[in-house]
């Protein structure tokens, strides 16, 4: 028995050893050449065997993303090689790592043949095939999928903010801001806030003023927290403000975080008060707000830490001094 | 008489060594653990007139850094094996024959919060990955005094 599995691990070895050879063969191949195309497309490339699709694709969509503005040669050199038929193939796999790897392939290759199957994966239980299959649709026509995305968005509360936000920054405010502040009035009150929350990244002429609209009517809270972290404009402040004095200690918080993006001298006096809010994350949120206000003057914070009347207040100042000291 | 000589003899090595510098090509010492950034860089610093030493990490650019002349320029990324970015930055400012050797930084976009970081930590400038080819180049030519 122990025999057995010994030849078994030596021919798992040999195997590995001779792929791990193979790869470095192939990088040492196609790497300089794939570099150099990005000058001047090469005479003649080696032929790409089936075998080694899954290889290249890696390696080229590395070097895809290494570099910006100059990939036309790239596409150049992935047309001559003939790799968009394996890469299609790869695609209907039954391996998950094959599958992603065709569906990052096929967005970079901006390959429209398969974009109903991409459509109808962006709804996949899966997440991370789900995901790509939607960064792959907004890679090969932004305006398209962003429509046919922001719905999916709206009930996916598995796709992290921070990916959705990267998708949308991949197909830019022009593709996305008409389409958000469309979709937005359309969506269900309770799934809203999914989308709101991305209106920081649309133009500023589209989402300032739905913004102002929606902050006073949307009722639920997770929306409201999403519309205070969308204001990007010091001119907002007015409707940032009165959520100081919401009772819920969420909104409260949000509406600090944007004071401490946002907020004039004016605001001292307010910020002042907040530092005696009941709840520790917003008098903490609170103190980094006026330090950032008063970032050029920090002995005037540490004036204030050491006269407030409040002893939780003067308490977190010292907290964040020390922080922001550290 | 003989002294004199020798002075002559001085001079003329000093006057054959900087003419040899003025047309030695500058050399840039890229430190990039990802091989096809790696391999990258160095082709287009190359294809540009720079002789290119490369570094997968911070403990094999401290070795280079051990042994050889300083280079024109440092291509330092951020995130690297063993030595971090940072830590080699200090390294290199704490040599005073390297001192003085300009750096630039790469780091990914969403490192950017590094950036002033390592304005204070010494770096002359950066770039965010992904990059544009024709801009790295020429900031570093700019780094190189070219």
């Amino acid at each position: 028995m122990v025999a057995l599995v010994a030849i078994d691990l030596t021919i798992v070895r040999a195997i590995g050893g001779s792929r791990r050879r193979r790869h470095q063969e192939l990088e040492r191949q196609w790497l300089p050449l794939l570099i150099a195309g990005l000058e001047q497309p090469p005479d003649r490339l080696p032929l790409l065997q089936a075998r080694d699709i899954t290889w290249f694709c890696t390696l080229w969509i590395r070097l895809h993303d290494a570099i910006k503005g100059v990939h036309d040669p790239l596409h150049t050199i992935a047309a001559r090689t003939g790799v968009a038929d394996g890469v299609r193939r790869m695609f209907f796999r039954k391996n998950r790592g094959d599958r992603l790897l065709a569906i990052a392939m096929l967005g970079r290759l901006q390959d429209r043949t398969l974009w109903d199957e991409l459509v109808q994966l962006a709804s996949d239980r899966d997440v991370i095939l789900s995901l790509g299959a939607a960064q792959s649709l907004v890679r090969i026509d932004a305006t398209k999928a962003i429509r046919l995305l922001l719905p999916i968005i709206a009930t996916r509360d598995d796709w992290t903010p921070a990916t959705v936000a990267a998708m949308l920054e991949l197909a830019g405010p022009t593709a996305i801001s008409t389409e958000l502040a469309e979709a937005i009035p359309r969506t269900p009150s309770s799934q809203a806030h999914r989308l709101i929350r991305f209106l920081r990244l649309a133009h500023a002429d589209v989402a300032a003023p739905l913004l102002r609209s929606l902050i006073r009517h949307v009722e639920h809270v997770e929306s409201v927290t999403a519309c205070l972290r969308a204001f990007t404009d010091a001119d907002d402040l007015d409707a940032v403000r009165p959520y100081l004095r919401h009772p819920r200690w969420e909104v409260r918080l949000r509406a600090v975080e944007t004071l401490g993006r946002l907020a004039t001298a004016e605001d001292e006096e307010q910020l002042t008060a907040m530092l005696a809010d009941r709840e520790w994350w917003v008098r903490y949120r609170t103190a980094h707000a006026l330090c950032q206000l008063f970032a050029n003057d920090l002995v005037r914070v540490s004036l204030l830490q050491a006269f407030h009347p409040d002893p939780f207040a003067r308490d977190i100042l010292a907290h964040v001094l020390a922080e922001r000291a550290a | 008489m003989s002294s004199q000589r020798s002075f002559v003899a001085i001079d003329a090595i000093v006057t054959e060594l900087d003419s040899a510098r003025a047309v030695a090509p500058p050399r840039v010492l890229v430190v990039e653990d990802d091989a096809v950034i790696g391999h990258l860089i160095s082709h287009l610093l190359t294809r540009s007139g720079f002789i290119v030493e490369l570094a997968a990490d911070g403990q094999r650019a401290q070795e280079l850094m051990d042994r050889v002349t300083p280079p024109t320029v440092v291509v330092l990324d951020v995130m690297l094996p063993f030595v971090g970015g940072f830590e080699l930055i200090e390294r290199v400012r704490a040599k005073p024959q390297w001192a003085k050797v300009p750096i630039l930084m790469l780091s990914s976009k969403s490192h950017e919060n590094y950036v002033v970081r390592a304005f204070g930590a010494g770096v002359d400038d950066y770039v965010t990955k992904p990059f544009r080819p024709d801009e790295l180049i020429a900031r570093v030519r700019r780094l190189a005094g070219m």
